[in-house]
């Protein structure tokens, strides 16, 4: 895939996953003040936020595969796939 | 496999029958799915290994779905739609229920591990015990987000495929990882919609009985968005090409309209637009990972 392709792709998702995920905690605190006494708690916070942290990690990684050019797109199945 | 026969007239269970309803076979089979295809995704797999790891992971998932019976018996008492399991309608004790929960999952270990490799089979019994003890045990009863962290149990079957090849988890195999958990709050939800009575009278705190329908819905949107979004990062990398990039983008865009047609609802008859995309969702997991594995072979 062209490079200047990949980049869009990857900027365009990363951003919709941005936006996403700061509604996705917008929502979820909207929730717990509609839920019953303690369902704020820091525990419920806890499950809405560090699947968050680790989509931010997830993203960091990708870019630095995609520059870093370890996998090469035109070899369909890598070698390291093939040890079964 | 349900006393009903194909033809809709009732019949009684067999202890065989009932042996294989512990396992819950229907949910396995996208389970398999989306262990299979991650296989071809990452190499060409011989087709022994596709056997064992179609078997063990059968075992595996089948000895989660029995000890979550043995676990769950007294709630699914008084839900519709589990009722007649083996445990609530008497067929079955819970001591002998667990004991073969945890007979065929040991059994899936050791298979795992013998004839595949230690790190699909530690995989495999991470999944267990995270949909056992994390899921079953803890988040199910306790949080409105049960399904958001506990959908991680569900989502364990491509970190098994893949390992089944490679040895190895890596960025792509995460990736499939993350597909699945943020597909599963919009399945689920889309099932609590339609099953809030059911779930009420369990006392399980499915979202739209703790936040309401109108705030699930719109966790929905935002996290269909946010799936479809992840489906087409691989691309960027270059672990898949263009027939995978095409099947998410139109799969996805389904799955994207009828998620917004339940919006559009969301103070209204939001029933039968949910129970369409509980429905659909299903068939997008297995066609998206489907489409996986045809982009690197063909």
């Amino acid at each position: 895939m062209p490079t200047t392709l990949a980049e869009i792709l990857f900027w365009s998702a990363s951003a919709v996953i941005v936006v996403a995920q700061f509604f996705i905690l917008r929502s979820t605190r909207r929730g717990m003040k509609l839920g019953p006494p303690g369902s704020g708690s820091v525990l419920e916070w806890a499950f809405a936020i560090v699947p968050a942290i680790c989509l931010v990690g997830l993203l960091v990684w990708t870019w630095h595969t995609m520059h870093a050019g370890t996998i090469n797109f035109e070899s369909k199945v890598p070698p390291a796939g093939t040890r079964a | 496999m349900t006393a009903e026969t194909i033809a809709g007239a009732k019949t009684e269970p067999t202890f065989a029958s009932d042996l294989i309803a512990l396992t819950k076979p229907r949910i396995i089979s996208l389970l398999l799915v989306t262990t299979v295809a991650p296989m071809f995704v990452a190499g060409t797999p011989s087709w022994s290994a596709v056997i064992w790891v179609t078997i063990g992971g059968y075992l595996m998932a089948g000895g989660a779905n029995a000890v979550n019976m043995y676990l769950d018996s007294d709630i699914d008492d008084v839900m519709a739609r589990t009722k007649l399991r083996p445990i609530p309608s008497g067929r079955m004790t819970r001591r002998a229920v667990i004991a073969f929960g945890i007979l065929i999952a040991t059994a899936a270990t050791y298979m795992l591990a013998h004839f595949v490799n230690v790190m699909t089979s530690a995989l495999a019994l991470a999944g267990f015990y995270f949909y056992v003890f994390i899921y079953t045990r803890w988040l199910k009863r306790s949080s409105p987000q049960n399904i958001v962290i506990g959908g991680a149990a569900g989502a364990f079957p491509p970190l098994v495929g893949w390992a089944a090849v490679t040895g190895r988890v890596e960025l792509a195999s995460i990736f499939l990882f993350l597909i699945v958990f943020y597909w599963t709050p919009p399945h689920f939800w889309a099932l609590a919609l339609n099953k809030q009575r059911d779930y009420g009278n369990a006392g399980v705190p499915m979202a739209p009985l703790v936040w309401g329908v109108p705030e699930t819905i719109d966790q929905m949107w935002y996290y269909t968005l946010l799936l479809v979004a992840l489906t087409v990062l691989p691309v960027c990398f270059g672990v898949f090409g263009l027939i995978y990039l095409a099947s998410a983008l139109v799969l996805g865009g389904i799955f994207i309209a009828g998620v917004w047609n339940v919006r559009l609802m969301r103070d209204g008859a939001w029933e039968k637009p949910s129970w369409w995309v509980f429905k659909y969702s299903l068939l997008y997991l297995a066609l998206l990972f489907v489409a996986m594995a045809l982009d690197r072979h063909l």
